[in-house]
């Protein structure tokens, strides 16, 4: 929970401080009056790379915290997150969510991370062209499971080398949660994790 | 359009900002800027002396925040059009500060021009939503408590054609795309896409959006 707060901060801070900076900035640009075309053009070149980094911050701060996780249900939060990802990756995602699932508030932040994890990890080293994942209610708990179709990996190996950093975020998010992860891989085998977080 | 002497108060706790939007905003033929705050305590104080028709405030602010004064200017004074200011991941403020009865919202980084067109469309007393509007947003403006249709008076009717229209407008498809869909050409259904805004007076597509999943005219599983 101490990295959530560290991770809060920060988008707070870049959110407070750069934010309004470049936004003002912004606005004295189109303050200015030029009749010069080549003046005109660079004044519009320049605006637009102040909206390119503007929504680098944006993207940045929603890494850092999705805020919308506060009053909307963590499903809702996932699709959306699907589809910035899948608006700049080729990896496609299918995210299906059962009807009757509920979800503990205080957990959402974990499993939206861990989902995050996944997606990251698919996209960066998987060469995967899907990604399925699911959520859904049994009656001993509630499960997420994914699965890809990529070129899978020596999961032994991946633990102890130093590649295993993401790996290790979601072992601990799950710990944390008091779930149960399960994962199975092999060298082209794609990869399947399943998750299940036992009904208290 | 040009209008005459919209008296305007804005409200941000960044000097810098608001040197940049008062500039901005006194250039504008009509437009005039008769106080600005760097909290809610002292927009309160202005908006009483200066009474404006527009109030134009970011939410985060020391002492008290764009909620509370928004509420607390409403109160005294509820034909004031209130417009939120807001940073991008900000949608759950940008919701309070809806259900606390401002008239619009605009993301900082919205173009001048838009800054503009926001603040006439809410001194004509129309809701204004950003451009940059997400669906994630626009979702959430439909499930809160802000009922932007309250103060119309006759509800819109909307034949087939106009809902289909309006179905691809919100799956973001351009004017050609949907002349060739439906068969009709580019300029029938600009004419329609005029037509539209105007019936159900949005003024960009978050507009559309808003008004459609209000209406069920989409889903929200459609767009999210």
């Amino acid at each position: 929970m101490i990295q959530e707060q560290e991770r809060k901060r920060i988008a707070n801070d870049l959110h407070d401080s750069l934010g309004p900076m470049l936004s003002t900035v912004k606005l004295y640009m189109h303050g200015i009056a030029v009749s010069n075309d080549a003046d005109k053009q660079s004044l519009s070149k320049a605006s637009g790379y102040i909206d390119e980094t503007i929504n680098n911050l944006r993207e940045i701060s929603y890494n850092l915290l999705p805020s919308s996780l506060n009053r909307n249900d963590l499903v809702i939060v996932v699709r959306e997150y699907i589809s910035r990802i899948t608006s700049h990756h080729l990896l496609k995602i299918k995210f299906e969510a059962a009807q009757n699932v509920t979800i503990q508030k205080k957990i959402e932040i974990h499993l939206f991370r861990i989902i995050q994890e996944i997606v990251h990890n698919t996209i960066k080293h998987a060469d995967a062209t899907v990604l399925k994942l699911l959520i859904t209610g049994q009656s001993d708990g509630l499960f997420l499971i994914s699965e890809d179709n990529g070129k899978g990996f020596d999961l032994n190996g991946t633990r102890e080398g130093a590649g295993g950093l993401g790996l290790k975020s979601i072992e601990n998010r799950c710990e944390m949660i008091d779930a149960t992860l399960k994962i199975i891989t092999a060298k082209n085998e794609g990869c399947k994790i399943i998750i299940k977080v036992p009904n208290k | 359009m040009y209008y005459s002497n919209i008296n305007i108060v804005i409200a941000d706790d960044h000097e810098i900002f608001l040197d940049g939007l008062s500039l901005m905003l006194s250039r504008q033929e009509g437009f005039k800027v008769c106080g600005r705050a760097s909290n809610g305590q002292q927009l309160l104080e202005i908006v009483n002396r200066e009474k404006p028709d527009i109030v134009l405030t970011d939410i985060r602010m020391p002492v008290v925040d764009g909620i509370q004064s928004t509420k607390q200017i409403l109160a005294a004074h509820p034909g004031i059009g209130v417009i939120a200011l807001s940073m991008f991941d900000e949608e759950n403020l940008v919701i309070e500060m809806l259900e606390a009865g401002a008239k619009g919202y605009l993301l900082k980084n919205a173009h001048k021009n838009e800054i503009i067109d926001a603040v006439i469309s809410v001194y004509q007393n129309k809701n204004y939503y950003c451009s940059q509007t997400s669906f994630l947003l626009a979702s959430m403006i439909v499930r809160s408590k802000f009922n932007p249709y309250a103060h119309q008076q006759t509800p819109v009717v909307l034949n087939d054609r106009e809902k289909t229209i309006i179905q691809m407008i919100c799956e973001q498809k351009t004017t050609q795309e949907i002349a060739d869909k439906i068969y009709l050409s580019k300029r029938t259904v600009e004419g329609y896409r005029v037509k539209i805004l105007e019936k159900i007076q949005a003024k960009n597509i978050a507009g559309v959006v808003i008004f459609a999943l209000k209406n069920n005219i989409i889903k929200e599983e459609d767009v999210l």
